[in-house]
């Protein structure tokens, strides 16, 4: 169950690395307003970040076997916390998700947490272990 | 009938006093005392911490940092909503870090969280005032952001002082 966590996490920032590829490259992707012009390329690229740098953390501390529970506890209330705004605020302004790749993170999005949560909650138990 | 034998004098003083000491996690033991046990740094930077957040709080009720958010500068309503959601999550860190320092339960962890939590607040907050900051908003997007940058200092300085103390313990 937990390395099928972990495989959901890691696909999750597979497809939101494609998406951010897609938005990069592809000019259909257009936000809903003008004004979220700014707000879409900010903060998309500011999250991107977020998730290379913590996958790439996530990778390092396994491969050196050190603790990890905290770092997956910052990255999931992260994780949480952009839900959070993009929910209240920013689905509104925003791409609208009309093609595959947008469709299938937004789809996967609430298993993607439920996902980083229960791997958060457990790393803590192993890390105690 | 035989006596019931007396059970108190087969326990000795060490182990009354380990059954009466509170187990970690469920000593509810107050800020006043948890602050004592605590470095006189930390002390002043928790009660700066609480004063930033009741000035930022009674300021933002009576309108006083409203030309320095960025929905001053960009005039989207989405900005204003985007800092109300935030300003409603860090009242719930305070309160989240308020227990734990209440309880004495994973202080440390609980404020590295904070940290970077608000270290994405700091970093998104900067990126959006430098891209859609007018010339003439400069003065109140530095405002602004020092604010922020000082509550991130403050929450550093948190985790510093609590590490050497769990490390001189």
């Amino acid at each position: 169950m937990y390395k099928a966590c972990i495989a959901v996490c890691y696909s999750f920032a597979i497809l939101l690395l494609a998406l951010f590829a897609l938005i990069v490259s592809d000019s259909g992707f257009t936000p809903a307003s003008n004004s979220g012009a700014f707000l879409l390329q900010d903060l998309t690229t500011i999250r991107i970040w977020i998730v290379i740098a913590g996958a790439l953390a996530f990778a390092w501390k396994v491969n050196r076997k050190e603790p990890r529970g905290l770092t997956v506890t910052v990255l999931t209330v992260l994780a949480w916390i952009m839900f959070l705004e993009d929910f209240m605020v920013l689905d509104s302004i925003l791409f609208v998700a009309e093609h595959p790749v947008a469709r299938a993170v937004v789809i996967t999005r609430p298993i993607f947490l439920a996902a980083l949560s229960y791997v958060a909650l457990q790393q803590w138990e192993l890390d105690i272990a | 009938m035989s006596p019931m034998p007396d059970d108190k004098s087969n326990v000795t003083q060490e182990e009354l006093d380990s059954l009466q000491r509170p187990s970690p996690g469920t000593d509810l033991t107050g800020i006043r005392s948890a602050l004592e046990r605590r470095s006189k740094r930390f002390k002043y930077c928790w009660l700066t911490l609480m004063g930033i957040t009741l000035s930022y709080l009674i300021a933002y009720f009576v309108g006083l940092i409203d030309p320095f958010m960025p929905a001053a500068a960009t005039g989207l309503v989405v900005d204003n909503q985007l800092h109300q959601v935030r300003f409603l999550l860090a009242f719930v860190m305070v309160t989240v870090g308020t227990t734990a320092l209440s309880f004495d339960w994973r202080v440390e962890e609980i404020f590295v969280i904070s940290a970077w939590v608000q270290a994405y607040f700091v970093v998104t907050a900067m990126v959006r005032q430098w891209r859609s900051g007018a010339d003439e908003a400069l003065l109140p997007s530095i405002a602004m952001l020092s604010i922020l940058l000082t509550i991130f200092s403050l929450l550093i300085t948190l985790i510093i002082e609590e590490r050497k103390r769990k490390t001189d313990l």
